[in-house]
C-alpha cells in the first residue's frame, strides 16, 4: 500500500491516437496498435479499479492518460461507479483530448459523474493556427466541428480548459511575423465566442502556450524565445511563465520547509497505474513493455520525440527502478528525495549556468551574477519541475536537462523578470 | 551549432578547463586535484569478494571486448596525451590488473612512450589483490616492471588490496600462506606499497585481531604503523549488530593508537589513520572519493565515465571518436557529478552530521536505490554510529576539545550538537 499522501491516480486508457504530433512525448511505433487492443481489454475488464484499491489508501482525483482517452471513454464509464464506491472522497475526473475524434461519449460519461457527484475536467489540446502543422492537417477545422458536435448533445454545463503547446518553429514564426501572435489568441477567442451560448464553458482564460519540453533547444532558440516573450509583453499578453514566476516569487520563502509544493505532482501526490505496475506519472507509460522498448530501439527516426538517448540504457533503467511492481518502499523513498529537498538541484543548475556562460551559450552576465544564477535556478526547479524528463535526459531526477536551461539563459529569463517588475 | 553540438561544446569546454589545461601545466602549478586519469582496463578478476561491485554488477559496467582493442585504445590515449602536451598520473583499474597479459603490455607501452619525453607522469598507480605472487611468471613480470618504472622515474605504485589474515573469508577463493604474507610485506617495504583493506560487515568481529596482525607485520618488516588506509564498505548489508562491532573496532584502534603516540591529536592530523581523522578535516571537493577529480576512461570503448562503479550505459558521459575527438553527450551529469557537494545531497542537506559524514558512494547508492544521489539508510546508520563513536571516544580520552579547536566553525557546531544528544 502506498503512502497516504498519494491521493490522485491516473491510468493508461489507450494506446492509439489519430494524430502524430511533432512534439508528442509518446513515440508512436507499430507496436502501439496491438498494445491498444490489450489496453482496451484491460480497461473494459475494470481490473484497474482493483489495482488502485490495492495500492491507494485514498483517492480524490482520477485521470485518464495514454494517447487519446476519448477512444475508450465508454469503456471506462461502467467502472467509475465502482471506483467511487471504493473511494467515496473521489471528487474529480480529468482527461485531455485532441478533439479530433468523436467527442459525444463525453455526454454519457458526464451524466454518470454528475450522478456520483464527481466533477469532470476536460482539456482541449489545440495550438491555434499552428494546430495544422503541429498536429494534423485539417485538425483546426475538425476541433471546431467536434466542439460544436459536443455542444449540441450536452444537456448540462461542461468546463473546458485550453491546452496549447508551441515549438521552436512556431516561436520563430511569431517573432518574424508578430501579427501571428494576435492570430494565435484570436483563434481561441473566436471559438469561445461561437460557443458562448452553449453548455461548453471555457475556464482559465486564453491559453498561454507552454513550450515543448524538454526539447532540444540551442542558444539561438533561447534568443528567439527571449524576443517572443518581449513581443508578448509589448502586446499586453501574459505568458504562462509570468504566472509561474509570480508564484515562485510569492512562495519562495517556503522552499526550505515545503519544497514539494513547487515540484510536479507526479510522484508526490499522484501516481499512474498501467496493468499491475505503478508509474511515476503518465510520462513512463508503455516503457514497462519490453516489446514497446524493443520497437523503440529499432526505430531510428526520433523526429517526433525529444529524447534520443534510448539506446544507452535509459529506458531499461526507468523500467528497472522507476516502474515498480509489488513493494514500493524504495521507490517512494527515492521520490521523497526528489520532492522534499532542493539544495543540490539548485547548486548543479547554478554551476551549469556558469558553464554555459563560460562557453558563450548563455549571456555573459551569468558568469558573475550569482543572484541571477540563483534566481533562474530557483525558477526552473520550482516552475518547470519534471522528474521523469530529468531522468530521461540526465539519468537522474535531480538534474535539469541543459535544453531548458539554455532556453532561458539567453535573454528570456531577464525578459520574464521585466514582466513582474 | 545544433543541440548536440552545443552540448558537446559545453562538456568539452568544462573538461578542458577542469582537467586538460591543468595537465599541460607543471605539477606544482596545477590545481591540487588535477593530477590523475584512471584507465579502466578490464573488470575480470580471480577473486570473488563478497562486497565487490564487480562481482555483482561487472557485466553491466564493462563491455565485452578483446584484449587487443583494450591495448590499442590505451595506446591511443597515450598518444593523445603526449601529442597535446598533457601529463597526468595514470591509474590502471579494476578487476585484478596484474594477472592479465594486456595490462603488462599497456604498462610497458606507457613506459616506452614516456622514455624519451621530457615531462613524465609522477607515477602509475595500480590497486591489486597481490594474488600474482603465487605465480612465478607473473611475479617476475611485476618485479621487472616495478624495477624498470623506477629506473624510468615513473614509479609504479601498488595499493595492496588485502583484507588481512583474519578476514580472508570475505575474499574467496584464494588465500595466502604465512610465507606468502611475509613475501608481500617484504615487497611492500622494498617498493613502498600501501595497504587498503576493506572493512566489511562480514568478519567485522575479527577486525581487532586483524588489526593486531597488520601491526605485527608492520613491526616485523619495519613498516610504519600507519601504512594502512582503512575504508568501511558502504554497502547496505550492515546489520545493527555489525554496526556495533564496527564501533567497538573504532574504539579499539583509538585506544591502541593513543597508547603508542605522544600526542594523539598531532599524530591523527599529521600521520594518523584516515578513518579516525577524515570526519574532522575538510577536503577541497564536494565528496571524499576521486570521482570529482579524476577523469575515468573505459578502455574497451574509450567512453568517459563518472567512475568505475557507475559506468553503466545510462551514465556514460561521452566518448572519444576515431580521431580522438572527445564527444560529450551528457554534459548535465558530467558537470553535475563533478561539482555537487554531499552536504547538500537529498536527505543529507538536513542531516545533523552532514559536515562530519564520510558520505556515500554514488555507485552503491545507485545499485541499491536506483538513484545516484539517494543515500542508503543503512549506511547512514553506519556513518552516524561512526561519528557518534569517534566523538564519545575522543571525549573520553580527553582530546575532543583539541579537535574542536582544529575544526572549522560549522564542523565544531555539529560536534557540539552531537555531544548534546549523545
Amino acid at each position: 500500500m502506498l503512502n497516504k499522501r498519494f491521493k490522485s491516480s491516473e491510468i493508461t486508457s489507450t494506446g492509439s491516437c489519430p494524430l502524430d504530433c511533432n512534439y508528442c512525448y509518446i513515440p508512436k511505433t507499430e507496436m502501439m496498435e496491438s498494445m491498444h487492443d490489450e489496453i482496451v481489454e484491460y480497461v473494459r475488464s475494470g481490473d484497474w479499479v482493483d489495482v488502485i484499491d490495492e495500492n491507494f489508501q485514498n483517492l480524490t482525483a482520477f485521470s485518464l492518460w495514454g494517447t487519446e482517452p476519448l477512444l475508450t471513454l465508454e469503456d471506462v464509464e461502467p467502472h467509475i461507479r465502482e471506483l467511487k464506491d471504493r473511494f467515496p472522497e473521489l471528487e474529480l475526473v480529468q482527461f485531455s483530448s485532441s478533439f479530433c475524434v468523436d467527442p459525444t461519449p463525453i455526454k454519457s460519461f458526464k451524466e454518470t459523474l454528475d450522478e456520483l457527484d464527481i466533477d469532470l475536467g476536460v482539456q482541449v489540446s489545440a495550438d491555434g493556427q499552428y494546430t495544422e502543422v503541429n498536429r494534423m492537417e485539417g485538425a483546426t477545422k475538425l476541433i471546431k466541428q467536434n466542439l460544436h458536435k459536443l455542444a449540441e448533445v450536452l444537456d448540462t454545463d461542461l468546463k473546458l480548459r485550453w491546452k496549447s503547446t508551441i515549438g521552436t518553429d512556431n516561436i520563430k514564426d511569431m517573432v518574424e511575423n508578430p501579427e501571428e501572435i494576435d492570430k494565435f489568441f484570436e483563434y481561441f477567442e473566436d471559438i469561445e465566442k461561437e460557443l458562448e451560448d452553449t453548455h461548453l464553458n471555457f475556464v482559465g482564460g486564453s491559453p498561454n502556450p507552454t513550450l515543448v519540453v524538454p526539447g532540444k533547444y540551442t542558444s539561438e532558440n533561447g534568443k528567439t524565445f527571449a524576443k517572443y516573450l518581449k513581443l508578448l509583453r509589448e502586446k499586453g499578453y501574459k505568458s504562462t511563465y509570468t504566472s509561474r514566476l509570480q508564484r515562485c516569487q510569492k512562495l519562495a520563502h517556503k522552499i526550505d520547509r515545503k519544497p514539494f509544493i513547487f515540484t510536479c505532482a507526479g510522484g508526490d501526490s499522484n501516481l499512474g497505474i498501467d496493468m499491475d505496475n505503478i508509474h511515476l506519472c503518465h510520462r513512463t507509460y508503455y516503457f514497462d513493455r519490453e516489446e514497446y522498448r524493443e520497437s523503440l530501439r529499432q526505430t531510428d527516426d526520433y523526429d517526433n520525440w525529444d529524447v534520443s538517448l534510448l539506446e544507452e540504457g535509459i529506458l531499461d533503467m526507468m523500467n528497472k527502478w522507476y516502474i515498480p511492481s509489488g513493494d514500493t518502499t524504495r521507490f517512494e523513498y527515492v521520490l521523497r528525495n526528489y520532492h522534499d529537498y532542493f539544495k543540490m538541484k539548485l547548486d548543479i543548475t547554478k554551476a551549469l549556468l556558469r558553464e554555459f556562460a563560460e562557453c558563450g551559450q548563455a549571456e555573459e552576465i551569468y558568469k558573475d551574477d550569482e543572484t541571477l544564477r540563483e534566481t533562474l535556478a530557483l525558477f526552473l526547479h520550482t516552475s518547470m519541475s519534471c522528474p521523469v524528463e530529468n531522468l530521461l535526459n540526465t539519468g537522474t531526477m535531480h538534474i535539469h536537462p541543459v535544453s531548458m536551461i539554455r532556453l532561458w539563459c539567453n535573454g528570456a529569463f531577464q525578459e520574464l523578470l521585466r514582466t513582474i517588475k | 551549432m545544433n543541440f548536440e553540438e552545443e552540448n558537446n561544446q559545453l562538456g568539452r569546454n568544462f573538461m578542458q578547463r577542469m582537467y586538460f589545461d591543468e595537465y599541460a601545466k607543471p605539477y606544482d602549478e596545477r590545481r591540487r586535484d588535477a593530477t590523475r586519469i584512471e584507465l579502466q582496463s578490464s573488470y575480470k578478476c580471480n577473486l570473488n569478494c563478497k562486497y565487490c561491485y564487480v562481482v555483482r554488477h561487472g557485466d553491466k559496467l564493462y563491455p565485452e571486448v578483446d584484449d587487443e582493442t583494450i591495448y590499442e585504445n590505451a595506446e591511443r590515449i597515450m598518444d593523445w596525451m603526449i601529442e597535446n602536451g598533457y601529463v597526468a598520473n595514470y591509474e590502471i583499474f579494476s578487476g585484478e590488473p596484474l594477472i592479465k597479459d594486456v595490462n603488462f603490455r599497456i604498462l610497458g607501452m606507457i613506459l616506452d612512450k614516456y622514455e624519451n619525453e621530457e615531462r613524465k607522469p609522477d607515477c602509475i598507480q595500480i590497486p591489486t589483490n597481490m594474488t600474482w605472487i603465487k605465480n612465478e611468471d607473473f611475479k617476475n613480470r611485476v618485479v621487472d616492471l616495478l624495477d624498470r618504472s623506477r629506473e624510468e622515474n615513473i614509479p609504479i605504485k601498488l595499493s595492496m588490496s588485502i583484507d588481512g589474515k583474519y578476514c580472508t573469508d570475505n575474499r574467496p577463493p584464494i588465500t595466502f600462506t604465512d610465507e606468502e604474507y611475509d613475501e608481500l610485506f617484504t615487497m611492500a617495504k622494498k617498493y613502498e606499497f600501501g595497504y587498503h583493506p576493506m572493512v566489511y560487515s562480514e568478519e567485522i568481529e575479527n577486525w581487532k585481531k586483524n588489526w593486531n596482525w597488520f601491526q605485527e607485520q608492520f613491526r616485523k618488516h619495519n613498516l610504519p604503523m600507519n601504512n594502512i588506509y582503512l575504508l568501511e564498505v558502504r554497502n547496505r548489508e550492515w546489520s545493527k549488530e555489525q554496526i556495533n562491532k564496527f564501533a567497538e573496532f573504532l574504539e579499539y584502534i583509538i585506544d591502541w593508537t593513543n597508547e603508542r603516540v605522544d600526542d594523539f591529536v598531532d599524530y591523527m592530523y599529521s600521520d594518523g589513520y584516515n578513518m579516525l581523522r577524515s570526519p574532522f578535516t575538510t577536503h577541497g571537493r564536494g565528496v571524499g572519493c576521486s570521482i570529482q577529480s579524476t577523469p575515468q576512461i573505459r578502455l574497451a570503448d574509450l567512453a568517459l565515465t563518472m567512475c568505475h562503479r557507475t559506468s553503466y550505459d545510462e551514465f556514460i558521459l561521452g566518448k572519444f571518436d576515431e580521431d580522438m575527438e572527445l564527444n560529450i553527450f551528457r554534459p548535465e551529469l558530467l558537470i553535475g557529478h563533478t561539482i555537487f557537494n554531499q552536504e547538500r545531497q537529498p536527505m543529507c542537506e538536513k542531516c545533523m552530521i552532514n559536515k562530519l559524514c564520510t558520505g556515500q558512494c554514488m555507485g552503491a547508492m545507485y545499485e541499491y536505490t536506483g538513484d545516484l544521489f539517494s543515500p542508503i539508510p543503512n549506511v547512514c546508520r553506519l556513518e552516524f554510529k561512526k561519528i557518534a563513536t569517534l566523538i564519545n571516544k575522543y571525549k573520553e580520552i580527553g582530546v575532543l576539545d583539541s579537535i574542536k579547536l582544529r575544526s572549522n566553525d560549522a564542523t565544531k557546531v555539529q560536534i557540539e550538537n552531537m555531544e548534546k544528544i549523545l
